[in-house]
């Protein structure tokens, strides 16, 4: 550890974030059933985000009145799977395009983070000295606030397009992850297999990047599940509050216009549609998170 | 004693340098005076563009100086207005006089100006001195005429004070320490509710999950704690606002500032429960495991061999040794969930500090943000030393 005083609090945390192991040893062995589903259903939203104007989906900005049903909104059916919004737009096909903001944000925040917040860990992991105090200290203002009045500070502060809410949610993403790139390089460059490479003249560049970096790739791919989950989410409770990507529908944004009390009583299915479609999302990515976790957390006492 | 000295001392770092990352990004990213004044803050880049035939020129670009003809049509032009020049060589004819300045004859028709316009571009009138005087008025009350350090400090030196300064934004009135003193009552009953809430629920059911480990029970639960993590709280918040506000009816769907103390709880109940209902969930997975791990201690072999009841051995012993990992993200967790205060305020319409972040944001009123970020970072820091003092007091290992 550096020689900041570090609180037992904060020591305490990063046992507790490990998470204790599962209790059960043979669920461990695979990754299960329920990881493959979860992996689908996330495939499946990248695909529909993807190829959304190709599905033959309705327009998500067109008005369908139907003279047959009345006024809008019209609840779900075979024509509205998610039901309409009171101008008679789609739910479904606004959920599904609501995707490709939410998902870009999601995994261009989690790639950034891992980009930077990696190769800054790791560094101070491995170089250690004034280094690791100073960036140790970063990461530690950064996370010493809640990360939404960042977010908030940040995105108010500039023009809010996609590329400037991805850009945020991956700024905030470095302390996170740093944190845990650098404890994780931290364990493994004492080991054995380090000092061997080291003996044998292993340059500081090989030995991080052949020697350390697949050992602390592991844990960073579960922690980048995780990850987007929160981006995602972080995503959402900005455009709720009127402060995501200005353009474009994101699940946030949808979500915001069917929260008003008026319509949230004549037609929840406004909002409903596309909270089921993040929750679900959600869901699947941190499912898939843990799953891969524990699978890799193979501990010495269990070999 | 130097522990805590070194603790107290970091923390005091800790929010010098949030406070400086704050009030730097907001003096640089943003423009204070304009959001002080609007567009009259402009009147000081004009105040060398006014020329001596009574046309003033704020062009974008460098243009090649010239002859040009006035445009017919529009007469005047008001101090700081601009113009959309659209004939090409033409300028806004005016009648009217900038201080100082004789009439411009109206029987002119060409008249030479140093710069020049071209189609597209915006032709602007000089500043009023009454805006200079605005403005000058403005960068001294707000100090921003000084360096950026300097007003850091004076801003720092007030703010240590309890003077959190005017708002930008409208008259400047309530300061934004009045602001914050309406706001922060309701925003921190919200917190101390949900934590209280989100521990009533919490314990119990981490005692009664893990007394019966691994039963099905508990993999109910286990997946219910899953789950209710997977929804994002304000997702969270508006299930809960149509079933039970909306719906159900059992609660009011606002908050109303007016109302008796009880009544002002009664409507803060759904707020606190979006904000409970996950953090409970964390708590109850980490104080679960912690309970299974102790009930496998010796000393609880002991009590049960001594014959104690599964209750007493469940609330006399293993709890308090389990409590770590709680206290610990129970802290921490504070910061998550001032966070998603913010959101949940504005769901149900409570007006605390996540409303007062937002409105001001949106207008870039910048003290007010600030005093926020402060308060909710000091109030960060501030849990992490009573968790601190907290360990020391359950634990006696800590002590040493």
């Amino acid at each position: 550890m550096s020689d900041l005083p570090e609180s037992p609090a904060l020591l305490a945390a990063d046992v507790i974030l490990e998470d204790a192991p599962s209790e059960s040893m043979a669920s461990r062995r695979t990754l299960g059933i329920g990881f493959w589903i979860a992996v689908g259903w996330i495939v499946l939203i990248v695909l529909a985000a993807l190829l959304a104007p190709y599905l033959g989906l309705k327009d998500p900005d067109e008005n369908y009145i139907n003279r047959d049903l009345g006024r809008p909104p019209y609840p779900p059916s075979g024509e509205f799977w998610f039901g309409s919004d009171q101008d008679a737009r789609d739910v479904f096909s606004r959920t599904i395009y609501g995707a490709r903001v939410s998902l870009v944000v999601g995994f261009a925040a989690m790639g950034c983070g891992m980009l930077f917040g990696g190769t800054l860990g790791m560094l101070a992991g491995f170089l250690r000295g004034w280094f690791d105090r100073v960036i140790s200290f970063v990461f530690l203002v950064l996370l010493s606030f809640p990360a939404l009045v960042l977010a908030i500070l940040i995105t108010s502060l500039l023009d809010r397009n996609l590329r400037t809410v991805a850009g945020t949610l991956g700024f905030l993403s470095i302390a996170p992850v740093g944190r845990l790139a650098r404890a994780t390089t931290i364990q493994y460059s004492e080991r054995e297999f380090v000092l061997a490479a080291r003996t044998l003249g292993a340059k500081n560049g090989r030995l991080m990047i052949r020697e350390l970096l697949p050992n602390v790739v592991i844990p960073m791919g579960a922690l980048a599940l995780l990850g987007v989950a929160v981006a995602i989410v972080a995503e959402g409770a900005l455009a709720f509050l009127g402060l995501s990507v200005e353009q474009e529908l994101s699940w946030g944004k949808l979500i915001l216009l069917g929260s008003g009390t008026n319509i949230l009583q004549d037609a929840p299915w406004v909002s409903m549609g596309p909270i089921f479609v993040l929750f679900l999302t959600v869901l699947a990515l941190n499912f898939a998170g843990d799953r891969v976790r524990e699978y890799f957390d193979v501990r010495e006492n269990m070999l | 004693m130097n522990y805590w000295l070194q603790r107290a001392g970091m923390a005091v770092l800790l929010l010098l340098a949030v406070s400086m990352l704050t009030f730097g990004a907001m003096n640089v990213l943003g423009d204070p005076l304009f959001n002080i004044l609007g567009p009259v803050s402009g009147a000081k880049d004009l105040e060398g563009t006014a020329q001596a035939d009574g046309y003033a020129l704020r062009t974008q670009g460098d243009i090649p100086s010239g002859s040009y003809t006035i445009v017919e049509g529009v007469d005047t032009l008001d101090h700081g207005q601009a113009v959309l020049v659209v004939t090409g060589d033409t300028l806004p004819r005016r009648a009217d006089t900038i201080a100082g300045l004789d009439v411009v004859s109206a029987t002119g028709t060409d008249v030479t100006i140093v710069g020049g316009v071209v189609p597209g571009q915006f032709v602007q009138n000089g500043p009023e001195p009454s805006q200079l005087a605005d403005v000058e008025a403005a960068e001294e009350e707000f100090y921003l005429d000084r360096p950026l350090p300097v007003r850091y400090v004076l801003w720092l030196t007030d703010f240590v004070q309890g003077d959190m300064g005017p708002q930008f934004s409208k008259t400047g009135e309530p300061p934004v320490t009045d602001l914050i003193k309406e706001r922060l009552p309701r925003s921190f009953a919200l917190l101390v509710m949900a934590q209280i809430l989100a521990t009533v629920i919490a314990i119990p059911w981490a005692l009664w999950s893990a007394s019966k480990a691994n039963k099905p029970v508990d993999r109910v639960s286990t997946v219910t704690t899953f789950l209710i993590i997977a929804l994002p709280n304000f997702a969270l918040g508006i299930l809960l606002k149509y079933v039970f506000a909306i719906e159900l009816g059992w609660f009011p769907q606002t908050f109303n500032a007016g109302d008796p103390f009880l009544e002002r709880m009664y409507q803060l109940f759904l707020p606190a429960l979006t904000i409970a209902l996950p953090a409970a969930a964390v708590y109850q997975r980490l104080l679960r495991t912690d309970l299974i791990t102790t009930l496998q201690e010796d000393f609880i072999l002991m009590a049960r061999a001594k014959g104690v009841s599964r209750r007493d051995i469940l609330m006399k012993h293993a709890l308090r040794p389990s409590l770590f990992s709680f206290i610990t993200v129970f802290g921490i967790n504070t910061g998550a969930l001032i966070g998603g205060a913010l959101v949940v305020e504005n769901i149900f319409r409570v007006p605390g500090l996540g409303s007062a972040i937002v409105e001001a944001v949106l207008v870039e009123d910048f003290p007010v943000v600030l005093a926020i970020v402060m308060i909710v970072a000091f109030a960060f820091v501030l849990v992490n030393i009573v968790i601190d003092v907290v360990y020391t007091l359950i634990d006696p290992r800590v002590r040493a």
